[in-house]
């Protein structure tokens, strides 16, 4: 028991890339164990933030309204829970939703009860404020940045399983992330990378000085791909098996349990709403030196 | 319900009878030697007075009753005997005109089958998408499960009068029960409603076309209170169901009720014995407990505020709490749709006014089963015979019964588990304090206190044990979640609906999961959800009449 100081909820963080942050939990520094990071659009929810479209519904969307990807809720609940149901394990969102619509999606959260740690939210109207528009639906910088700011207050042991779709390039943006945190991908290469993929240079190099100040160190354990644009998993076929997409939350619970990851019954309560196909696993063969990101994507 | 016909002759029988007490000894054996006529009107002239004091004085009907007061009073200085029994007549008419309601059949019908849509749809309304989208609306009987003894009601009813006598918690219940005797097949009850509900700006314009009756808590004249007593008595006697709270008014605690009023109650005993004397066909009356069980209380702040400042005794009217704003219905509702949350009216099984449960024919059974006389209770030598001293014990049987059974169908929500769980983790880490001293220190200021989630969870698995074996005893109900939670072993299930519930409805929410830990934001809340379970000696938990005592709170 301990009486909490208040500290103010969110954090306004400006660099990398302007986003807001909320963190409720600080992992002991000897936490050797999992730790998931979510994406949330397409992945958890039935959401078209990254659209012009589904960004212009949003002031008429309640949190009622929003609906989850049939099985995902339950997938976070076993996850959470771990093999024994009762684990606590760390979760964090990051999402290109901007900080407004923050109250319906953290409400929603709480009607769905999917505990978190920490969410990272993309502050869009600072991007359109600065007249960046083209950073608006560019990702790549944002999704970086928060990852490894998240990675800086982690754990040095901390195995992290990354959870995104294969709408737009969570696949590629986690492989960076993981070689990144192994210290592979830095420096020049890194803004040079991400300058290719369209992240404006000044975002690229603040990005770059942050992976500087980390550790290296190999922290990616997974990355899980929800295949809702190509369901014959194509786009994540150029990547190595350590990247798999997923057809259903039941195919991948599949794999999560016997990876050990979730429980028996956690498994069957998402196989219960979702459990059709199978998991897909990148066909690319591994890299020598341990790289995540296919070369051909590098600079 | 009663024509207007017979309501003109509810109203005179009332008058006559309490105008034929006057003088005579009182029911009550602790009430004294009776007053004379003069007495009782110097009475009345007082009390009314110094009601009268402490309204405003701009208020229409309040000069309307100074107006009737000095009238009165001037021409109580020279009355004589006979005069003095005109004024009296006066006062009880004005009195019985004031609590007899103006049932309209039309608007009932129009209440019942217009209302639950209505509300269905202005709820799905607060969602622009759903408005004009094609999602099935939600209905209100999904939200309010009606179980328990119901098969018998309608049998029992054609029988005798029913007066079904609930707990207490909202001012939403008398609404709720209405909804239930409807869903059920029932003719409407009457009840009495606390005056500040036909002031109430929501549904005060239709509580009397529902049925109700005006209580006026503020009038402390005992006159009234006869009238009042009188007008449930002789509504009964004329065979309409009745609808009595027995506890009074609303629980200020969240605490199911551990003492009922046996002023209304001993109406049962009185009427049924009336019936008998007067050789009434259909003398049956059947008292039905009933439990409204809310997993979020609507009022839940207010009442326990109230209690806390222990001024409950004296604040009988409310006139200023979430009842009367429409949006916090609208909240509240809208988080009962949204939320899937289930409100519970459980019926007990009916008794006859000793307390003795009766079967589908209406028969009195004693503890063994085997059927017994009713009226021998009131018969001496095979004469049915009045006797208030008896009567008052046969009231407090009574209310033993309906408390037992209160307490055995007591449905509980995760809200009240995870409230029980917090709160007793906190008291027990600080068993010095007292309770104010307690919920001051939690919650308080910038300083919440929080529990770590495995804390909490372990100490709910062990709650849960112990309400397993209450309810296989038949002590107590459990929701479906509090069930599913028992039968999977899954303590998640149930914590995840308990923090939706008090996440959403309250301005604050009473319990938050932050990371790993539980926040505790409302403290005085997180009581009034604790004590739903009070009573129960679980988890060696102190009872709520120990908190507090008449040095006010007393060590926890």
């Amino acid at each position: 028991m301990a009486a909490d100081h208040e500290a103010p909820e969110y954090e306004l963080i400006r660099a990398p890339f302007p986003m807001v942050r909320k963190l409720q939990r600080t992992l002991a520094s000897d936490y050797d164990g999992p730790a998931f990071i979510w994406d949330i659009d397409k992945t958890w929810l039935d959401t078209q933030i990254s659209q012009v479209k589904g960004m212009l519904k949003i002031p008429f969307e309640f949190a009622v309204d929003k609906r989850a990807l049939p099985g995902t809720t339950a997938l976070l609940h076993a996850l959470r829970g771990g093999p024994s149901d009762r684990a606590h394990r760390p979760l964090f969102f990051i999402t290109a939703s901007p900080p407004f619509i923050r109250k319906a999606i953290e409400r929603k959260m709480l009607i769905d009860g999917v505990e978190f740690d920490g969410i990272t939210y993309k502050d869009q109207l600072e991007v359109f404020r600065r007249r960046e528009f083209g950073s608006l639906r560019e990702h790549t910088a944002f999704k970086l940045g928060a990852l490894l700011l998240l990675a800086q207050v982690f754990p040095e042991r901390i195995k992290i399983y990354m959870f995104g779709d294969d709408a737009e390039r969570d696949a590629l943006i986690y492989c960076m992330f993981a070689d990144i945190c192994a210290g592979r991908l830095r420096g020049t290469q890194l803004v040079e990378t991400q300058i290719k993929l369209g992240v404006l240079q000044h975002y690229a190099r603040d990005v770059a000085a942050l992976a500087e100040q980390l550790p290296a160190h190999e922290r990616v354990h997974g990355v899980h791909i929800n295949l809702i644009r190509a369901p014959d998993g194509r786009r994540v076929l150029g990547y190595d098996d350590r990247v798999l997409g997923y057809p259903s939350a039941g195919a991948v619970a599949r794999v999560l349990h016997e990876r050990g990851l979730i429980s028996e019954r956690g498994r069957d309560r998402v196989e219960q709403v979702e459990g059709a196909g199978e998991v897909v696993f990148g066909q690319a063969p591994r890299d020598p030196d341990g790289w995540w990101t296919p070369r051909e994507q590098l600079a | 319900m009663l024509s207007a016909d017979e309501v003109a002759k509810l109203v005179s029988e009332v008058t006559e009878r309490v105008i034929m007490r006057v003088g005579s000894p009182s029911d009550d054996p602790a009430a004294g030697p009776p007053r004379t006529l003069g007495e009782t009107l110097d009475e009345t002239l007082w009390w009314e007075q110094e009601r009268l004091r402490e309204q405003d004085p701009n208020d229409e009907e309040t000069l309307a009753d100074k107006q009737f007061y000095a009238d009165l009073h001037r021409q109580l200085q020279h009355a004589n005997a006979l005069e003095q029994r005109r004024l009296l007549q006066q006062i009880v008419h004005r009195y019985t005109h004031e609590i007899a309601g103006n049932f309209s059949p039309t608007v009932y019908k129009l209440a019942a089958k217009v209302a639950p849509p209505m509300l269905s749809a202005l709820l799905t309304g607060l969602s622009p998408r759903r408005l004009f989208g094609r999602e099935a609306i939600p209905r209100l009987d999904q939200h309010v499960i009606i179980e328990g003894e119901v098969d018998n009601l309608e049998r029992l009813r054609e029988r005798g009068t029913l007066v079904v006598t609930p707990t207490h918690s909202s001012n939403l219940d008398s609404l709720l029960i209405g909804f239930a005797v409807h869903e059920l097949g029932l003719p409407p009850l009457t009840y009495g409603a606390g005056l500040s509900l036909f002031r109430n700006p929501i549904v005060g314009k239709f509580m009397h076309n529902l049925g109700a009756y005006t209580v006026d808590r503020r009038k402390r004249d005992p006159l009234y209170k006869q009238t009042l007593k009188a007008f449930a008595s002789v509504s009964l006697e004329f065979g309409q169901d009745n609808l009595f709270f027995p506890g009074g008014s609303r629980s200020r605690s969240g605490a199911i009720e551990r003492g009922l009023k046996k002023g209304l109650l001993g109406c049962s005993v009185s009427a049924y014995r009336n019936n008998l004397m007067r050789g009434k066909p259909n003398p049956d009356i059947y008292v039905v407990p009933c439990t409204i069980s809310y997993p979020l209380v609507l009022e839940a702040s207010t009442l326990i505020e109230d209690w806390l400042a222990e001024v409950g005794k004296s604040r009988y009217i409310i006139v200023d709490d979430e009842f009367s704003r429409w949006e916090r219905w609208l909240d509240f509702l809208r988080g009962m749709f949204a939320l899937d949350l289930k409100i519970h009216i459980r019926f007990g099984r009916a008794m006859d006014p000793f307390g003795n449960p009766v079967d589908a024919a209406g028969t009195s059974l004693d503890p063994k089963g085997r059927p017994i006389s009713a009226r021998g209770y009131f018969e001496v030598d095979g004469e049915v015979v009045e006797d208030p001293a008896r009567d008052a014990e046969y009231t407090r049987e009574l209310e033993r019964r309906i408390l037992a059974e209160f307490s055995r169908q007591n449905v509980i929500h995760p809200t009240h588990v995870l409230a029980f769980a917090c709160f007793e983790l906190l008291r027990r880490a600080q068993p010095e304090f007292d309770l104010y001293r307690l919920l001051s220190s939690i919650g308080a200021g910038r300083s919440e206190q929080s529990l770590a989630l495995p804390e909490v969870e372990e100490e709910i698995e062990l709650l849960l044990e112990e309400l397993e074996r209450r309810f296989a005893a038949g002590q107590i109900r459990l929701s479906s979640v509090v069930t599913e939670a028992i039968t999977n072993d899954d303590v998640a299930v149930l914590l995840r609906a308990a923090l939706r519930s008090f996440g959403t409805y309250h301005p604050k929410p009473v319990v938050e999961r932050r990371g790993v830990r539980l926040h505790v934001c409302d403290a005085k809340l997180l009581f009034y959800y604790r004590n739903r379970l009070d009573g129960y000696a679980l988890r060696d938990a102190p009872a709520l009449a120990s908190f507090t005592g008449p040095g006010g709170a007393r060590h926890v």
